[in-house]
């Protein structure tokens, strides 16, 4: 995990000894590999194709109407990853495809996060042949920062889709207001349109492709 | 053919449990229940079976691993020296505000000593942001590697008392050996500089 070690300026410590082969070697051959297994396990998998082909189907006028975000959006057809449409940080240095798929049910939902990890493991693999060596944390470490008053919205390509953070300052050094746009949670109120018409035992198949993070549903 | 996609899933299992197996004979020796063998199933090249028996095996953590924090105490005479002198930094720059300090007072004339005479951590409080370890301008708070501390009683085992909370700095030493050489040389340095300083003058 990496809970407080972005910093102001940095981060707070050099990485250890060794990781860089490390991960090196997970990219390139460990997690490759580990991937097309499950693909070979899962994909085919004739319980997974009969649960989930044509199960909860969200279009792509729901999708956009709901404010779906991440594989839940791009599974419906629609290409929309913040990555690829407002990059922020280094991604508009990386060669990636934004993965999508058309038919909106609970195994394409499926599908694309295969092709995400894909994705993924592509950019792990740019990433790791250029990290630049130099200084960890450009400015002297504080624990308080003085903010100016003002507001502002961040957002980033969450594994589940748009993470946004709104924050409100009012001068002092705590925020006035805080806000946390949460993809689970917005991704979930398109539960009801993809249960209709659906059998009770499919809630569950549908509810997990989703992939909801429950500490982000409770706002 | 009906039922060719869950054949050729099975057929992933079974390639695991045939890997393990083949891996265990050329292992050679027991590759389970000791360090070895956990490391030996961390690689990236490893085969069939890859968990860890969590009561029996433990992952190795990693040096930067943080978990409540600790206070650190030198061994000088017998005597348990802590290295904390009370300045309260770190119940200071706490977010969650889980540490407090009392400061310890001369017996005959009630001044402040340099030295805590209680010290507590809520650890249900805590949330391992390893600050007070970080802006500890003695190195006297330092995070702990020991995550097992599920309790009945609350109040009685999640409040460590200063008596819990000292550890000695050959332990620190053996948790976070980088960290302590990098603090060991910067403190070497620094008594240099300053023996330099009182030459000149």
């Amino acid at each position: 995990m990496m809970c407080n070690y972005f910093r102001f300026g940095g981060v707070v410590r050099d990485l250890p000894e060794g990781l860089e082969e490390h991960i090196r070697k997970l990219v390139y051959e460990r997690l490759p590999r580990q991937v097309d297994e499950m693909d070979r396990y899962l994909v085919e998998n004739e319980i997974v194709v009969s649960r989930g082909r044509g199960v909860g189907v969200l279009t792509p006028e729901q999708a956009i109407a709901y404010s779906a975000v991440g594989p839940v959006l791009r599974a419906s057809g629609v290409p929309y990853d913040i990555r690829r449409a407002d990059p922020y940080g280094i991604y508009d240095r990386f060669d990636f495809d934004v993965a999508v798929r058309y038919h909106g049910d609970v195994y394409d939902r499926f599908l694309i996060r295969y092709d995400e990890i894909r994705q993924s493991i592509r950019i792990l693999q740019q990433a790791i042949a250029g990290i630049p060596k130099g200084e960890i944390l450009a400015n002297k470490p504080a624990y308080r920062y003085k903010m100016p008053k003002g507001e502002a919205y961040g957002r980033v390509e969450g594994p589940k889709g748009e993470l946004g953070f709104y924050v409100v300052s009012d001068g002092s050094d705590n925020p006035w207001r805080y806000h946390v746009r949460a993809p689970s949670f917005i991704n979930l109120t398109g539960l009801r349109e993809m249960c209709l018409g659906e059998k009770v035992a499919d809630l569950v198949a549908i509810l997990g492709s989703i992939d909801i993070v429950l500490g982000e549903v409770d706002r | 053919m009906k039922g060719q996609g869950i054949l050729k899933g099975l057929g992933v299992t079974l390639k695991h449990i045939i890997d393990t197996y083949t891996e265990d004979i050329k292992a050679g020796k027991d590759r389970y229940y000791n360090e070895d063998g956990v490391r030996q199933r961390m690689t990236t090249d490893t085969k069939g079976i890859f968990t860890v028996n969590y009561p029996e095996e433990r992952l190795p953590v990693a040096e930067a691993f943080r978990y409540v924090p600790f206070l650190v105490y030198e061994e000088e005479d017998g005597q348990k020296v802590p290295r904390c002198t009370a300045c309260g930094i770190c119940s200071k720059v706490c977010p969650s505000q889980c540490i407090w300090i009392t400061r310890a007072e001369d017996p005959e004339t009630g001044k402040p000593q340099k030295t805590p005479a209680e010290f507590s951590i809520d650890i249900d409080l805590c949330m391992n942001c390893g600050y007070c370890a970080e802006y500890c301008p003695f190195d006297a708070i330092k995070m702990d590697h020991d995550y097992e501390l599920a309790s009945y009683d609350r109040m009685e085992n999640n409040i460590h008392h200063i008596d819990r909370l000292l550890k000695p700095a050959s332990y620190y030493a053996r948790i976070r050996p980088i960290n302590f050489a990098l603090e060991q040389q910067a403190k070497a340095e620094e008594e240099a500089r300053k023996a330099e300083r009182r030459k000149t003058h």
